[in-house]
Order: structure tokens, then C-alpha cells, then sequence
């Protein structure tokens, strides 16, 4: 199953154009062709009984979707609205092959980078945290880090399969997740 | 949704009111020695954005949950603007990207053993001289008193330069109507039954309403347009004219 959303690592030369974004106090950057729309916030309706980085859910051009607080999923603290704090649409194929979308709730989304792929490093204290999170790379801005997409796709899909009850909304169980059928 | 802390508002102080190209005493800020501007500066721009600090207002909010709702509105952004003129009794229409100047008619000097009847000769245009060629002939469009126009309104023959990039050709034409932002999906396809000169460089016609002026009849005329593929004839022209015995240039 191909990935809709996955960004292909371009040729070590070119520049890719990234969206920054700032969850807190530190600065992120997804390659823009990840991102379907940037929309502003908009009303959110709660789900019930939700983990909290679903901050709700939302009628995008026909279709309900969720929205996942970012930085609340990062860094343990709900997002700040502001004019500069925006939807992140990204799309993800469900099982059935459709193109189903997902909201990404991001503060001070107002700005793009342009930065080749490879400038974003690995630094070599790699702690333990999300597998979303990729290399860093320095900036006038600060450090900003890279913000992978899949991973993070795979991680909140799992949590919506496991919230939502309607199995035919469900999204297709990305390829690193435990399918429920059992296998052994 | 439970209420939430909002990002502390920015204080914006207006420094290039103040000491900068907009201040109303003298512009002293050192900076402005590097960017020369404010609208350079990182400071002035760093206070735009800043104002994005604000939360957002209530009726923003909403208008937006009621706007992403609905689906994508195809808008209009699939028009091509085109320049519509008329050659005797034919409206034609050529992108605007390819027209650079639109003056008056201007005499017209032959150039001595042209046997080429696409060929007219050599045009002052400012100074230089520019080839001008017979767009009637190229098409295959006959000469004819077109007097069914709408009467009352003075016409003006025209001459018009075009071109992309270094080349330059020039064209009289009988009328020049303007420019019009047309769809894209209105120009339409015109089967090609009868091979001519003109369905080369065609792109399809356009059925054009005149708003600006009144037919016989005293409402709008409405006209077939034949939309021209304007880099197809400028390339025709080019081979045709340029590439023979090393061009005039």
C-alpha cells in the first residue's frame, strides 16, 4: 500500500519547500507536499471519551474528520488559538482505497522554509521520543526540526481505530500496526 | 472546548513610524543603512506577522466552520485574458501575454525583391524598425468592407506588436475591441472539416457577447471569436520569416 502522504527524498542538490510550524516554543518543518490545505482553526466538535490530543472533530468539505492537537501530542500541552495557529490538512488512503483526510492542529503555521532534505541532521543524542520527529537543521529562526508525516500517520491512526466504533469509517491500519485480526 | 490559554499578544511598537522611512521628522534608524527600506527589515517584518498573535474573533471562526464545509468552489481562475481585434470581416483573439504594443497605423516600407506575400515590409516602431507582416494573408482571411458593424462608434485601424521574448512582428488590424478574461471551457472546439490556413493556428472559437457596444438590433452583438494559438504563430512566423538567408537581424 503506497503511502499518499509520504514525502520522496529529492536529489541531495535541490531545495524542498518546507511549512514551519511551531508547537510551543520549538519550531518544525514538513515538506508542503505533504500537506494538502492549510486552513484557519475552526470550530471543533469533541469526541467523547477521546485521548486528548484529539482536540475534535470537523466538517471538511463534506467529510467529518479529525483533528489532532499537536502539540499536545508533542509536548503534553493543549494548543494556543490565535489567528497564526491553523488546520494542517493531510490525506491518508483507507482501507478500502479511499483518500481520507486528517487535520493537524499547528501553532504560528505561517511561514515556508526552503531547505535540501539532507540538511536536516540527526543529532547524535537521539533520546527517546516520537518516531515523528526527524533530524534538526539550523535556521535564522532557530532550530527547526523535521516533522515526518508517515510516522505520525501510523501512530494516530492506530489511536483512532482503537476510539471509533463505526468500522467502515475506520482508516486502513497503516503497515506497522498490529492487525486485529490475530494472527497466530 | 474548554477555554484555553492564547499566545501572549505581541506589542507591536511601530518603529518605522518612528525612526524609520516612514517616520514624518528624518530616518535614523542605523539598520536602514544595510536594507536600505524597512519593508526589508526583519523587524517590520516580524511585527506583520506578529500581528497573526491575536485570537482569532468569534465570527471568524464560525464563517470559516461554515466556509470548509462546503465543497471547493471551482472558481474562475481557468480563464485565459485574451485581446480581441478584427481582420475585414473576422474577430479573431490572440493571448494578451503575446501582444507588447498597440499603436497607430504606421507607413510601411517594402522591402525591395519580396516576393512573399506574408512579408509587408519594415515599420518604424520607436526607433526601430520592426518586420511587419500581413496576419490576413497568413490566415487566409480575404480582404472585405465590413460594414455590418455596429454603426455610430469611430473605428481606428491599429497596428499591433507582438512577440516573446526578442522577436518582434507587427500586424495592422481593422478594429481592436480589447481585452476580455474569458473561461477556458468557452472557447470552444471547432471541428476541423475543411483544412485552412487559419484552423493551424486556431484554439477554438469563442462566442462573444459585445456588451460594449450594440448591433443592429440594439442589443449586445454576439460574435464568433476565432481564439489564435499565439505561440504556434509566432513560431510559424519565425520559421517563415527569420530563418530565411540569416534574417534581417
Amino acid at each position: 500500500m503506497t503511502s499518499v502522504a509520504s514525502a520522496e527524498a529529492p536529489s541531495s542538490g535541490r531545495n524542498t519547500l518546507f511549512l514551519l510550524f511551531q508547537l510551543g516554543d520549538d519550531f518544525y518543518a514538513m515538506p508542503v507536499n505533504n500537506v494538502v490545505e492549510v486552513v484557519p482553526m475552526v470550530t471543533l466538535t469533541r469526541f467523547s471519551a477521546a485521548a486528548p490530543h484529539f482536540a475534535g472533530q470537523f466538517n471538511y468539505r463534506g467529510q467529518i474528520i479529525p483533528a489532532v492537537d499537536l502539540p499536545q501530542l508533542v509536548n503534553g500541552t493543549p494548543f494556543r488559538p490565535s489567528l497564526g495557529t491553523r488546520l494542517l490538512i493531510v490525506e491518508y488512503p483507507s482501507h478500502q482505497g479511499k483518500i481520507r483526510f486528517l487535520a493537524l492542529i499547528a501553532e504560528r503555521a505561517t511561514e515556508t522554509l526552503s531547505r535540501r532534505l539532507d540538511e536536516f541532521q540527526d543529532t547524535d543524542l537521539r533520546m527517546a521520543e516520537a518516531e515523528f520527529l526527524g533530524g534538526v537543521a539550523a535556521t535564522p529562526q532557530g532550530i527547526v526540526r523535521l516533522f515526518k508525516l508517515d510516522q505520525l500517520l501510523s501512530t494516530v491512526l492506530l489511536d483512532l481505530r482503537q476510539w471509533s466504533g463505526a468500522a467502515e469509517e475506520l482508516p486502513a491500519p497503516a503497515p506497522s500496526a498490529t492487525p486485529q485480526e490475530p494472527q497466530e | 472546548m474548554t477555554a484555553r490559554a492564547s499566545l501572549p499578544q505581541a506589542d507591536v511598537s511601530d518603529c518605522w513610524n518612528h525612526i524609520g522611512v516612514w517616520s514624518p521628522v528624518s530616518a535614523t534608524c542605523p539598520v536602514l543603512q544595510q536594507v536600505t527600506h524597512c519593508q526589508n527589515c526583519d523587524v517590520y517584518a516580524g511585527a506583520g506577522r506578529s500581528l497573526l498573535e491575536r485570537p482569532a474573533p468569534d465570527d471568524y471562526v464560525r464563517e470559516w466552520t461554515t466556509v470548509l464545509s462546503r465543497g471547493k468552489q471551482l472558481d474562475a481562475s481557468e480563464t485565459v485574458s485574451l485581446l480581441i481585434f478584427r481582420l475585414s470581416a473576422e474577430w479573431l483573439a490572440l493571448p494578451t501575454a503575446v501582444f507588447r504594443e498597440v499603436t497607430e497605423v504606421r507607413s510601411i516600407h517594402s522591402l525591395p525583391h519580396n516576393t512573399d506575400p506574408i512579408v509587408r515590409g519594415l515599420v518604424n516602431i520607436r526607433g526601430q524598425l520592426q518586420i511587419c507582416v500581413s496576419l490576413a494573408n497568413l490566415l487566409g482571411i480575404a480582404a472585405a468592407a465590413a460594414d455590418d458593424q455596429a454603426l455610430g462608434h469611430i473605428i481606428y485601424k491599429r497596428m499591433i506588436v507582438v512577440g516573446i521574448d526578442n522577436d518582434r512582428f507587427v500586424f495592422s488590424v481593422d478594429e481592436i475591441w480589447g481585452i476580455r478574461a474569458v473561461g477556458r471551457r468557452d472557447i470552444k472546439e471547432v471541428p476541423v472539416t475543411i483544412a485552412n490556413s487559419k484552423s493551424a493556428f486556431s484554439r477554438g472559437v469563442l462566442l462573444f457577447q459585445d456588451d460594449q457596444r450594440s448591433g443592429a438590433t440594439g442589443t449586445a452583438a454576439k460574435r464568433q471569436v476565432g481564439c489564435l494559438d499565439g505561440e504556434l504563430l509566432l513560431h510559424a512566423l519565425r520559421k517563415r520569416i527569420l530563418s530565411r538567408g540569416g534574417g534581417e537581424r
